[in-house]
Order: structure tokens, then sequence, then C-alpha cells
């Protein structure tokens, strides 16, 4: 299957982009005495939810950073470490790594592979805890200016162009002031007498560029430098920006191979030469040297080469706007009123002369019109299928299943179904998560699964469709279930109220306590504990629910419910007794008036209906929701077949009444769940009709078909 | 909700300065908080829902929002339920909900000082004393003073749900 992933690129950048900010937001206002533990697992998410996606989309360099991140992210939570300044300060810059990174990837700007690394080291030095491991990876502040004796010999093999000792005595010269004492001849010894604030770490970051450590040496003096020395330090700082880590080294050395040759001698003599060289034409040409990571448009120096990075990170993207929810929400429902009264409207109009009025009714049709179109256009800013998800999936079931060494196949069910754009973007995190765990602990390596007597290949089913008022997801496997005994003990371990007496729905419910897992292994794709809570969270924040089926042995089945709370319901409208119903059109399969005798009841109870040679049970609306009918037979009223729950059933009304579009309006935001009915309308009366949830109809149907 | 909160005393009695919304239920009367009142109007169109009890009348369409009226004079079994156009719904505004309230009757608005307010003794009211905050007196008249955000979210009202099924 070929899917073209860049169709999500932008998604995923925007959400890393928006996960970045919130993760520097929430850095920026820890408190590094008392962090507080909602914080950390929120920075934590942020982290986690970032490596998801750049695993996801293949940006394996950012999965790397954020791995490391959360690594030590999650022994800070854990209370394994003590939160420190520095830490935070670490994560900063990790933050702006990724986002130069993630630059590097949207817009094609230059990442600096150097400043990554360093970072990543940094957080792994942290996450050791041990103790000043952090602070000796941190750039100490610059003491005062010291001299060294460098001697080295320069390797032929290396120094064949002169050019490249040139380069190296550059970079070294941008550390202070160097003197060359001995050397410079091809296959030479070369000694060197630098000033310099900088680390002898430093020079060695450098020196290590070109040589071999076993090949330098370095000799501290003690002596101060001459004061006069010290003031070129103003030209050092030149290149280094408050935003980043003041590593200039790391980054001169890229720098330094442009450097025109005929300069260098100046330049290592005199810091102004820096400033000097800058006003150099690109010198690419000249030093007649390629860099592997030298980009293509190379700016002569460091401050060119960070002032594009800017440009490009403030570059926006004009073909689409980023508008929150809310606002998109509060157009749907005006849109709704509008109809509404326009339906009012059309109501009172219609009671007036057509003849003497015929310019109003014109332009009430035109109205009606108008509204229709608007309303749809407003509707199709938020519905997308949810293949959009979905075929994010087959790229994440390859790569995952590929790293457990697992065979398995992935089936897609319903990718046309659509939902609302605002839960599309919600649900991928989620999904992701759960496909991920289903991976990793759900299906079973090959071996175990001939051992089980299971194809070897494993079967992961994605499955969308609509039930009445919900969008219903499922991730479901063919795996090897829950081990109840496990997430049992697990929970005790944690501390958690249970017992063995518990139900299996309720003991399934504690993968969702946050920090949960049973995995042994803290891998890449999970183990952490993070997945299942962040899930549920996500899930429950849109009005859904998660449910868990399993059956140790044969796999685990995970039902995400998400209300339809914005979507547009093609409706037709019933009447019972007093009252009106919308049924979705979607579940009629067709309506028809039953002759007396193709009604039959079983055991005397239950009704069946005789059609086209089926016989359908029959449920008559107004019994399960208690209303005097006004026709008490079905040959009296109307039968509507639906299609729900897997098999077709009849149901009585008194009458069909319409057939509408409506706007779902939610009845549990202020009332609460209502048996049988998925949400309510509003109607071109104003008045307030129930949606009617098919599905539940046919299964209270069921439950009291014994009943009277 | 939280605005009342800072004004209220230990013992749960509202403090000096707090206004009360006083209705009437049969021959008795109550007084709420009025910063819960959103708004008050007639008795209209509203949507039966199946199998509630019976005191939940149904829902109203409030400008587009679905909003549940609840009879109190069926709930407490005070006065007679009869729907006319001047039957008066109280629209109530909280923990972030929206409920309607029939009554009898709006009465006025009232200023208690906390010598006004006596706690409620145990006494075999229609309502359960843990819903109310005292008794108000003003002139000869008594006024009970309700907790409605308690009253209304408490299971006895079977207006939200009990919890996940």
């Amino acid at each position: 299957m070929t899917i073209d992933m860049s169709q999500f690129y932008q998604v995923f950048f925007e959400e890393t982009a928006e996960h970045l900010a919130a993760m520097e937001n929430l850095l920026l206002n820890l408190d590094p005495e008392s962090p507080d533990a909602d914080d950390l697992n929120a920075i934590f998410r942020a982290a986690h939810s970032i490596k998801g996606g750049s695993g996801t989309f293949g940006f394996t360099d950012m999965t790397e950073v954020t791995h490391v991140l959360e690594t030590l992210l999650d022994r800070l939570r854990k209370g394994e470490l003590q939160l420190r300044e520095e830490m935070v300060d670490t994560f900063l810059q990790a933050g702006d790594v990724l986002k130069t990174q993630l630059d590097g990837h949207q817009h094609g700007s230059e990442v600096d592979e150097r400043a990554v690394a360093e970072v990543c080291a940094r957080l792994k030095h942290l996450a050791s805890d041990l103790p000043g491991a952090g602070t000796a990876a941190a750039p100490a502040a610059p003491a005062g200016p010291r001299t060294y004796q460098i001697r080295f010999r320069a390797d032929p093999t290396v120094f064949r162009d002169p050019a490249v000792l040139d380069t190296l005595l550059r970079n070294l010269a941008a550390l202070g002031t160097l003197e060359v004492i001995a050397g410079g001849e091809e296959g030479q010894g070369v000694a060197l007498k630098l000033a310099s604030a900088a680390e002898e770490a430093d020079i060695l970051d450098i020196l290590a560029f070109f040589l071999q450590p076993e090949q330098i040496a370095i000799e501290q003096a003690t002596e101060a430098a001459p004061a006069g020395k010290t003031e070129e330090d103003p030209g050092y700082g030149l290149f280094t920006d408050g935003d980043e880590p003041p590593n200039p080294p790391e980054e001169d050395p890229g720098y330094g191979f442009f450097t025109d040759p005929e300069k260098v001698k100046a330049e290592a003599e005199q810091q102004q030469g820096y400033g000097f060289f800058q006003d150099v034409a690109p010198p690419v040409a000249q030093g007649g040297q390629t860099h592997p990571a030298a980009p293509a448009a190379a700016k002569p120096g460091g401050e060119g080469r960070r002032a594009t990075d800017k440009a490009g990170a403030t570059q926006s993207d004009t073909t689409s706007i980023r508008v929150s929810v809310e606002k998109v929400d509060q157009l749907i429902n005006l849109v709704g009123e509008l109809v509404i009264t326009q339906a009012m409207l059309a109501q009172t109009a219609s009671e007036v002369d057509p003849v003497i009025y015929e310019r109003l009714h014109n332009g009430m049709a035109q109205l009606e019109r108008n509204t229709r179109d608007l309303q749809d256009s407003v509707m199709s800013i938020r519905m997308m299928p949810i293949s959009f998800v979905f075929s994010r999936f087959p790229r994440v079931v390859r790569d995952v299943a590929g790293k457990f060494g697992k065979q398995v196949e992935l089936k897609t069910v319903g990718e046309g179904t659509e939902l609302d754009r605002g839960l599309i973007e919600k649900i991928s995190d989620p999904l992701t998560h759960l496909v991920r765990n289903s991976l990793d602990h759900g299906i079973e390596t090959p071996e175990k699964r001939r051992a089980a007597g299971k194809d070897a290949k494993g079967i992961l089913t994605l499955r969308a469709s609509q039930q009445g008022g919900n969008i219903v997801i499922e991730v479901a496997d063919d795996g090897a279930g829950l081990n109840r005994a496990r997430i049992l003990g697990k929970a005790m371990e944690k501390g958690l109220p249970v017992n063995d007496g518990m139900s299996d729905q309720e003991v399934w419910q504690l993968i969702f306590a946050p920090g949960f897992s049973t995995a042994e292994v803290v891998t890449d794709v999970s183990g952490r504990g993070v997945g299942m809570d962040v899930v549920k969270k996500n899930i429950e924040g849109m009005g859904g629910r998660v449910e868990i089926e399993s059956e140790q042995g044969f796999g685990t089945k995970i039902t995400i419910r998400l209300p339809l709370t914005l979507a547009i319901l093609d409706g037709m409208s019933v009447s019972v007794g007093q009252e009106i119903f919308i049924l979705p059109l979607s579940f009629i399969v067709e309506s028809l008036q039953p002759p007396q005798e193709d009604v039959k009841s079983v055991a005397g109870q239950g009704r069946v209906v005789h059609v086209r040679g089926e016989y359908l049970p029959l449920i008559a609306l107004h019994r399960i929701f208690n209303i005097q009918p006004r026709a008490a037979e079905p040959h009296q009223g109307i039968l509507v077949i639906i299609d729900a729950e897997g098999s077709k059933t009849a149901l009585f009304v008194d009458e069909l009444v319409g057939q509408h579009q409506v706007v779902i309006k939610s009845l549990e935001s202020n009332y609460r769940k209502v048996a049988g009915v998925s949400g309510a309308t509003i109607m071109g009366n104003g008045k307030v009709a129930l949606i009617l949830d098919p599905a539940a109809l046919v299964r209270i149907g069921q439950s009291r078909q014994p009943a009277p | 909700m939280t605005q009342a909160s800072p004004d209220t005393t230990m013992n749960g009695v509202p403090a000096a300065g707090n206004e009360f919304l006083t209705f009437t239920l049969g021959r008795e009367e109550y007084g709420i908080d009025i910063l819960k009142v959103q708004e008050i109007r007639g008795y209209d169109a509203v949507t039966g829902i199946a199998n509630a009890p019976p005191f939940i009348k149904g829902v109203i369409n409030l400008r587009g929002i679905i909003v549940p009226i609840v009879d109190m004079r069926i709930k407490f079994n005070l006065g007679k339920a009869e729907y006319d156009p001047f039957t008066v719904v109280i629209i109530l505004n909280i923990a972030e909900r929206v409920v309607g309230m029939v009554v009898d009757g709006v009465s006025d608005v009232i200023t208690l000082s906390p010598e006004q307010v006596r706690a409620a003794p145990e006494f075999g009211a229609a309502l359960d004393t843990r819903y109310i905050l005292g008794l108000g007196t003003v002139d000869r008249r008594m006024i009970i003073l309700v907790d409605i955000e308690r009253l209304m979210t408490s299971r006895d009202m079977e207006l939200v749900d009990a919890g996940p099924e």
C-alpha cells in the first residue's frame, strides 16, 4: 500500500510546534525547588507525543532526542531524580534543538548536528544520575583567560592540504589569541600557544575534529594572559547567540571551512580578522572543499546562518489558517440557530397569500437555499473521513512490527466514516498509542503464535463506524490478550485499591491508571505506562468512552466511542402520540404499513412482522417510551425497518413526519444519558426533538420482549 | 458557586449581604442564592423524556441549548402541579449546567444578614436537611434557604449521571 505521508506532515509539524511551545511554557513556569507533578507529567506527555509523531513519520533524529529527553523526564516524574535548574536549562535546549530539527524537516533549513549530539549527551548524563555529571557536561562559565601549550604532529594524511591546518588554526584562533610557535610544515610537529578563556575540552573538541586524541598534547600554563588579549573576547562573543547554548566552538569547524585560505594568516593572529571575514563573499568556491554538514546556500558567517533559521521559523503558511475548534463550534451553532430561525420564518411566511406576497415568498426561497449552502459549507469545515488518521498506521505497523520481529497485517474497515475535524486531530494521538500498544504487548512473536496454534502473522484491525449518535473506533488484535493476574499483581504493587473479586471489566480499566504498565522492558514504543492514561484522558476529554474486551490467548479489542456532538444528521422525523422523534436516516432500510395478518406474535408476547419472506422482530416505540400512541396496532401505524446491531428490526411508530437535516445537540451537557436516545435537536418550531439511537432501541427491545 | 463561597461562614450559613431569590412551593417559602439564577421564564414547549421520573418534565430549547426542566412541586409534593401561562420556571446555572425548575411562584429578592439566619433543626421536611443552609426570617416570614447546587446535583434529583455505566 502506498500512501503519500506528506499530506500529514503539515499536521505533524503543527502539532509538534504546539507540543514544543507547550513544553517550553511549562518548563519556564516550573519551579525547580518544588516542581508540580502535573506539570512534569504534562511535559513528559508533550515529549512523548513528539516522539510518537516523529516515529510515525520516520523523523528518527527527533525520535532520538525525545527518547533521551523522555528517559530523564520519566525518572524525574517518578521522583527518582531531583529536578535541578540545569536540567530545566538542558530541557529548554533540547526543545530548541527539536525546533531546529522540526524546521529542518519543514523548511529544509540546516540542522546543527553537533548541538543535537551534545544535548543528547547532556541529557543522558543527567539521566544517569552521576553527581555533578550535568555540571561537567554543561558549559562552564568562561573563567579568566588561560594560556595553553598545544602540540601535535601534523599527520600527513590529514594535513595533505594546507587549508586543513589553516582551518584548524583559525578555529583555535576563534577561542582566543593564537601564537604559532613551530611547525605548520608538512609532516612536522606543530606547537601552538593559545591564550583563551575556553576550557581545555573545547580545544580538544576542535582538534579532535582532525586528530586522534593520543596525538595531541595540551598543557595549561598557569600564568595569566596578558590583559590586552582579553579585550578581544567580545569578538568571540559575536558568534554566540543568547538563545542558544553558548557553544560556539561546536559550530566553528563548519564555519571555518569557508575560510579563504589567503586570509588565514592574518586572521590567526588578529581577532579583528574575524569581523573582516564576515564581509567576504561566500567563500565556498574559494575553499574548494565540501563539508558534509555544509548547507547548499551557505552564508558567510554564523550570524548570517542564524538569520536564515529565524526567517525559516517565522515563515508562515498562507494556504491554510489554523482556527480554534471553539470558533468553528460557535460558527456551527450560530448557523444552526440561523437554520431554525429560517424555518420559523418560512412557516410564518407560508401562511400569507402567495399571490400578494410573491416577493416575500421568493425571498424566503432564496434565504432557504442560502442558509442550506452556508450550513453545508460550515459543516464541511469540520468533517473529514477517518482515513486521514487510519492511513498513518500502515507505516507505524510496519516499522514497529519490524522492530519487534513480529509479523502483523493491518486491516482497516470503514475509512470513509466521517467525523469532526476536531475529533480527527484529537483521536490520532490516542489511536497511535493504542496501535503501538497492541503491536508491542498484544501481538506475540511469530514463534509464540505458532506455539499457541495461531497463524504466525498477527492481525490488527482498525474499524470505524457510526453507531447511532456515536462514532465507534475499534483497535482489535488477535494477540495474547490481557493478563488478569499480572494486571492485578501490578495494581497491588502500585497500591491501587483492588481485590481478586473484581470483574474483568474493572480489571481492564486498571490499565488506564496513570503510570500503569505491566511491560517488563521500557522500550522506545511503550511500557512507560504513559500511553493508556493519556488515551483515556484524551478520549474522555472529547466526551467519549473507552471500553476493553479481552480474552487471554485470543486478543484484545479496545473500543472508543465518541459522541457526535457536532455532526449534522440526516434524519427521518417520526411521531408517536404527541411526540416527535428523529430516526437517523442511515439506519432506515424501508418503511411500510403491514397488513394486519402479517404481524404475528411469538409465545403470546413477542411480535414479529413478516416482510417478504423474513420475520423481523417488532418493537413498538410507544412501549419503550411509555407514550400513549395514536395507532394502537401496527397496521394502523407505520413500521420503519431499521438495520442496527447487525440485524433488521421493525420499529412501530404512529406516522412518518418528514425528512430533516438536524444539528445534534447533546442531552448530556445539562441532563444525563437517556436510554434509547443519542441526543436531541431543535425543530423548526423551536421545540426539542429527541434523536433515537436505533442500536440501543434494539437492545432495549430485545431485553423487554418478554415483558408486557 | 465560587463567587458565593468566600462569603460563606464556617457553618455554611451565608454571610451578610447575600441576596436570595425567594419562591413559593405550596405554602412554603424558599430562598436560593441569586447568583445561581440565570433567568426566570414561563413554562412552554417541553419535550417529554421517556422513562424519566415524573418530576422531570422534559427538556426545552433555551436559545439553542437543551435544558432539562424539573418540577419541584412534584418532586416535593407541594402545591398543585398545574401548567398555565403563569407557571414560572427558574433557570439555574449550577455546576456548569443549566437546569430549569418549575415553582409555584417567584416572590422577590431579599438580603439576609447573619442574624436573620438560623441553623435548620432536624425536622421532617419534604427537603432533606442536608440541602438546607438555614432558615431565614424576614418580618414574620420564614424562608427556607436551599443549597440549590447541592440539591440539583444530588442523586435524588436524577439530573446527572450517577457514574460510568
